[in-house]
């Protein structure tokens, strides 16, 4: 999928995020991100979701992989609330900067991890549904995560 | 039951340079400090040594040149926890490709590790150190990946912080009885509890401390190790582990991580059983490790290390005594020792059955579990004992 392209054509993702550790591996989610669409890579021979992204199906280990846009939905599976990191616009780690691994409902055990936003920035809790919102750092759009009362289409988190 | 390896390698010398917040040391110069000690505490020259095993700050070439070793056949230079450099001397030796393993790991405070750290421009020029820091803060590996999972064992189990809270006192109050520990100021339930949140729900006092020091470990055979001034500790089984799923954000559970490969697999290769550890080490680099490792090792069920600790605690010493004779981590951990990645805990595995530690409960204990490594890419298990 990104065979066809030159590396200089990513050119304005390596300017978008300069802190990111972009390699061949992750660099067309990272290009989605600056269009507001969240990705993961799926398997054309398993059909599959993956992550983190891969040249190969970890399951399958076909090469034949594409990027697919995800809901953002899921259920809260981890949480943490960090008082320290990497400083960037918009994070109080005095107030502590919460952070959601959120089990994707495309597929168990698919999670991505972000920002909980809540308008009284109160903790997640394992398990609460969330969608997908996009906050803006540093001028970028960087996916997040907010509470829902959507449940729909959710798997089973809590084991 | 036992493999053929079983016992016929051995640790025949270690050495613990000092630990503290700022040697005002190299690090190259640290590592030279504790082989030094090594080769002088298992009482051979250094023309003795023809393999070397590393832990990527300080490249094997370096140290031998430091050194001066005439020559080697073997080398290797592993990432931490420091369990890999004694089991790939263990697997060398064993196979011939050297006779005689210096095996070192030094801990040079890295500029992430504190503020003051960062104000220092030797620091801040070291570039091989492993805290670079992570660029972006939704990240959930490393640290925010313990602390993460950490929360969701307090959920799942409906357990408190105490649980964590006994790892860090027990660690602490061995600790002062330890003269090469760090941190000896005694510690409470209560201060723990109040001590500063950093990732939820790991306060500072469940991370272990960045400090200057290092340690170094001689391996030969059995038999050689016979001839040589300690009394060897030999390797009696071993397993490293490590689970399909193994990063922080996708791992399946808890009950999916190397802890549960290395342990299984280590007890079938051995001979002993729990009923036999005198002295049990787990790795507590975060406390949460330590406390799974209850679990994963066999003392106890899933979730049950808090009731474990609880009934094996000794109130009036605030620390774990299990059956009122076998310590946990009694140099105190990398919580209070010092964050060694794990080698403090092989020093304290050797030195206790020697006979030759700080802390001690049982009179002579043969048997010693070291546990190491976390949940994601990083376990192993090993048994060492004595040999009389």
């Amino acid at each position: 999928m990104t065979d066809e392209r030159d590396a200089v054509s990513y050119n304005d993702v390596f300017t978008a995020f300069p802190n990111v550790p972009l390699t061949w591996d992750n660099v067309d989610i990272y290009e989605q991100r600056l269009h507001r669409r969240l990705c993961v890579k799926r398997c054309r021979e398993c059909a599959l979701l993956h992550q983190p992204p891969r040249s190969y199906c970890p399951h399958c280990l076909s090469p034949r992989l594409e990027l697919t846009e995800v809901s953002g939905r899921g259920e809260v599976a981890l949480f943490t609330r960090l008082h320290t990191g990497a400083p960037a616009e918009g994070i109080d780690y005095v107030t502590g900067h919460p952070v959601v691994f959120v089990e994707l409902r495309e597929q168990a055990g698919l999670r991505l991890t972000g920002q909980f936003v809540t308008p009284d920035g109160r903790d997640a809790t394992i398990g609460e549904p969330v969608e997908l919102v996009w906050i803006v750092r540093n001028g970028q759009p960087v996916p997040a995560f907010a509470p829902t009362a959507d449940r729909s289409g959710h798997g089973s988190t809590n084991r | 039951m036992a493999q053929p390896i079983a016992d016929r390698v051995a640790i025949a010398g270690a050495f613990g340079a000092p630990y503290s917040r700022d040697r005002k040391r190299s690090a190259l110069a640290m590592a030279t400090e504790a082989a030094i000690g090594a080769l002088d505490d298992a009482g051979i020259s250094r023309d003795q040594v023809d393999g070397l095993a590393g832990s990527l700050l300080i490249p094997p070439s370096e140290l031998q040149f430091a050194l001066g070793i005439p020559q080697i056949t073997w080398w290797n230079n592993h990432r931490i926890p420091f369990y890999h450099q004694i089991l790939e001397a263990m697997n060398a030796v064993w196979a011939g490709a050297a006779s005689t393993v210096l095996c070192y790991h030094v801990t040079y405070r890295a500029t992430g590790a504190s503020a003051t750290a960062a104000k220092d421009p030797f620091r801040t020029r070291f570039g091989a150190g492993s805290a670079a820091p992570n660029a972006n803060p939704d990240s959930g590996k490393n640290q925010v990946g313990y602390s993460a999972w950490a929360g969701r064992y307090l959920h799942d189990y409906g357990v408190d912080r105490t649980t964590f809270g006994m790892i860090a006192v027990n660690g602490r109050s061995n600790a002062v009885g330890n003269h090469h520990a760090v941190m000896r100021t005694p510690l409470t339930m209560d201060d723990y509890l109040g001590a500063r949140m950093i990732r939820q729900p790991l306060t500072i006092l469940d991370m272990d401390l960045p400090v200057d020091g290092a340690d170094a470990f001689i391996v030969t055979t059995a038999e050689r190790a016979r001839d040589m001034r300690q009394r060897p500790v030999s390797i009696h089984a071993s397993s490293m582990g490590q689970a399909r799923v193994n990063n922080e954000e996708q791992l399946l559970d808890l009950d999916h991580t190397g802890q549960q490969i290395a342990a299984k697999t280590m007890w079938e290769r051995s001979d002993l059983t729990l009923d036999d550890v005198d002295v049990f080490l787990p790795y507590d680099g975060f406390s949460i490790i330590a406390a799974r490792w209850f679990e994963s090792i066999g003392y106890c069920g899933y979730g049950e290390a808090h009731d474990f600790m609880k009934r094996h605690w000794n109130e009036e010493r605030r620390r774990i005594e299990i059956d009122g004779r076998i310590l946990v981590n009694p140099h105190g951990g990398s919580l209070s020792d010092g964050g060694t990645q794990g080698s403090g805990h092989f020093r304290e595995a050797i030195l206790q059955l020697r006979g030759q530690a700080d802390n001690t409960l049982h009179s002579s204990p043969s048997t010693a579990l070291v546990t190491s490594g976390g949940f994601f890419f990083n376990s192993a298990a090993v048994l060492l004992r004595n040999s009389d």
